[in-house]
């Protein structure tokens, strides 16, 4: 028995909540693209998930050692989308966390604040470049009677609003990266 | 020129982790050693791990010792018993000096 959601995340914390959340509930998830995650029916609780954003890009070989360590140890690689991994392992066998102590969370943090930063950029620019666009065909000599002006303002609009979304949540990993940070001289 | 104050503490974990490779072990022996040596209060992620496992290999204070691409094994090298033992010494000493304050500052409450 399969489920189909689609639900947009920003900020990975709350993914796994959300995760181990459908899992207490009996719905385990087996694979994602875009949006769409497809769950399977299992027992309540039946599997553990922890999502990471790994260190190299999903096109080099650098996360391969790492990948095959995370497999020795018992933990079941559930997909990679784009550089996020996401995790699993029976309940039943015991706990488990990615990043156990505070030096390699604040890395952790750290690494997805810069990675969603660039992505909001990147969004923003491709806004802006759209934005732009519009502005110069509304405002041009001869002004474009065939420009779709209504669809390049939602997508503009579209744009920013993923942008702020996303750095809304590269703010919030930030902030934890800086809380952390300030203890780590003092606690483990 | 005066000598360096800078010390090196190991943390819990590293501490923990130079110790289970006193035997060959791959990754998650040595995850589980640990588990059940500390009566399951320390259970390490396998990032912390992983990422663990790289320096104390990068300081030379563990070395590869066999086992194939899939399931590398480690063990202590001489380097990182003398650490392990400069660590002991330290903790040892702290643990000392611990008792020996708490038990004045009652003594001075009398």
């Amino acid at each position: 028995m399969l489920k189909r959601v689609f639900r947009l995340f920003f900020d990975f914390e709350q993914a796994e909540a959300w995760l181990n959340e459908m899992a207490d509930q009996g719905w385990m998830m087996e694979s994602f693209f875009c949006g769409l995650f497809k769950f399977s029916k299992g027992t309540l609780g039946e599997y553990t998930y922890r999502v990471e954003l790994l260190s190299y890009p999903v096109w080099s070989s650098g996360n391969q050692p790492y990948l095959n360590f995370v497999e020795e140890t018992g933990v079941e690689l559930v997909t990679v989308w784009v550089k996020w991994a996401i995790y699993r392992r029976k309940a039943c066998e015991g706990g488990f966390d990615v990043y156990t102590d505070i030096g390699s969370r604040i890395g952790h943090y750290r690494r997805v604040s810069r990675f969603l930063l660039f992505f909001c950029l990147l969004e923003w620019s491709l806004s802006l470049l759209v934005g732009v666009r519009t502005v110069h065909a509304l405002v041009s000599e001869y002004s474009e009677t065939k420009f779709p002006y209504g669809l390049s303002a939602v997508i503009f609009l579209f744009g920013v609003l993923i942008g702020a979304l996303i750095f809304r949540a590269a703010c919030r990993s930030h902030k934890k990266y800086k809380r952390l940070k300030k203890e780590e001289p003092f606690l483990e | 020129m005066p000598e360096s104050y800078i010390r090196g503490a190991l943390t819990e974990a590293t501490y923990l982790i130079l110790l289970s490779l006193c035997e060959v072990r791959h990754g998650y022996g040595a995850m589980q050693y640990i588990s059940t040596v500390t009566n399951g209060r320390v259970n390490l992620g396998m990032g912390t791990l992983y990422g663990a496992i790289n320096l104390l290999l990068e300081k030379g204070w563990i070395e590869t010792a066999g086992g194939d691409d899939r399931r590398k094994m480690y063990r202590i090298t001489l380097e990182g018993r003398v650490t392990l033992e400069n660590e002991m010494q330290r903790l040892s000493e702290l643990l000392s000096l611990g008792q020996e304050g708490l038990a004045s500052t009652e003594n001075g409450r009398e």
